[in-house]
């Protein structure tokens, strides 16, 4: 098994020494947020979902999660 | 017209940070901390906030600020009210700024507190490795920040990849400096 540790090591060097390391990052990035963007969108659509969404925000007053929403 | 293939990469986060940097710059000193120097440089982890600090300043320009960022489609989570969130960074808090209906990414802004992010603030870099065209606090005090003040597994693992990246470039007098100042005025 490899240890997390020899993995950053691993990658950290990739980064290094290969040019093309940000396609790879960025398509990792990218899809990580657009997940958390849409568990957002769905998570709106459902009942309570404007409050749990909120909570994950962190957010206490509903005026204020309403502006955010434009 | 025929495509640019000059244009380099980037990713949401890159183009938040972007975007939010354009506007602060315009009125006051900025860096950009912690994670997002880190994932800047090719560290694969998820995140969805990025640090900034920015020199302290007057409730007038503080405002001007704020304006700027609303008018270009950003919002504040803990208030739409430029004084509110004056006096939130007056507190030594940080406050939030997402782009409008969207939520993610976030920007975690804070007022400069002390001698260490004033120092920051002073030695701030442009990164050529990240190719973006912002303003980063320095990788030694980064690195110096994870390793003597974070130490969360995270941040340990941030620090090796920093270290390996710019290995060839790291001044490990200045870590030892910026550790000294944390001894000194955080801990």
């Amino acid at each position: 098994m490899i240890k997390e540790d020899d993995q950053i090591s691993r990658w950290a060097e990739y980064v290094k020494s290969q040019p093309d390391w940000k396609k790879i990052h960025t398509k990792f990035i990218n899809a990580q947020l657009e997940k958390r963007i849409t568990m957002f969108k769905k998570l709106l659509k459902q009942k309570n979902g404007f409050k749990k969404a909120m909570e994950v925000l962190g957010i206490r007053d509903e005026e204020s999660f309403r502006r955010l929403l434009g | 017209m025929a495509m640019d293939r000059t244009v380099k990469e980037k990713n949401i986060l890159d183009d938040f940070c972007i975007r939010f940097c354009r506007i602060v710059d315009k009125h006051c000193k900025y860096i950009i901390v912690s994670g997002f120097v880190a994932i800047a440089s090719g560290r694969s982890r998820g995140t969805e906030d990025i640090d900034m600090v920015i020199s302290k300043m007057p409730l007038k320009k503080f405002y001007h600020l704020h304006e700027d960022l609303l008018k270009h489609g950003f919002e504040c989570v803990q208030s739409s009210k430029a004084d509110e969130i004056y006096e939130y960074l007056s507190g030594k808090n940080s406050v939030r700024y997402i782009l409008k209906d969207i939520l993610v990414p976030e920007m975690e802004l804070k007022f400069a507190k002390d001698i260490i992010d004033e120092y920051q603030l002073l030695h701030r870099q442009k990164l050529g490795f990240t190719e973006l065209p912002v303003w980063f606090g320095s990788v030694e005090a980064n690195i110096a920040f994870k390793e003597e003040y974070l130490k969360s597994e995270k941040d340990m693992a941030d620090a090796k990849h920093l270290r390996i990246v710019y290995s060839e470039v790291i001044q490990e007098s200045e870590i030892k400096k910026v550790k000294n100042m944390i001894r000194r005025h955080r801990q």
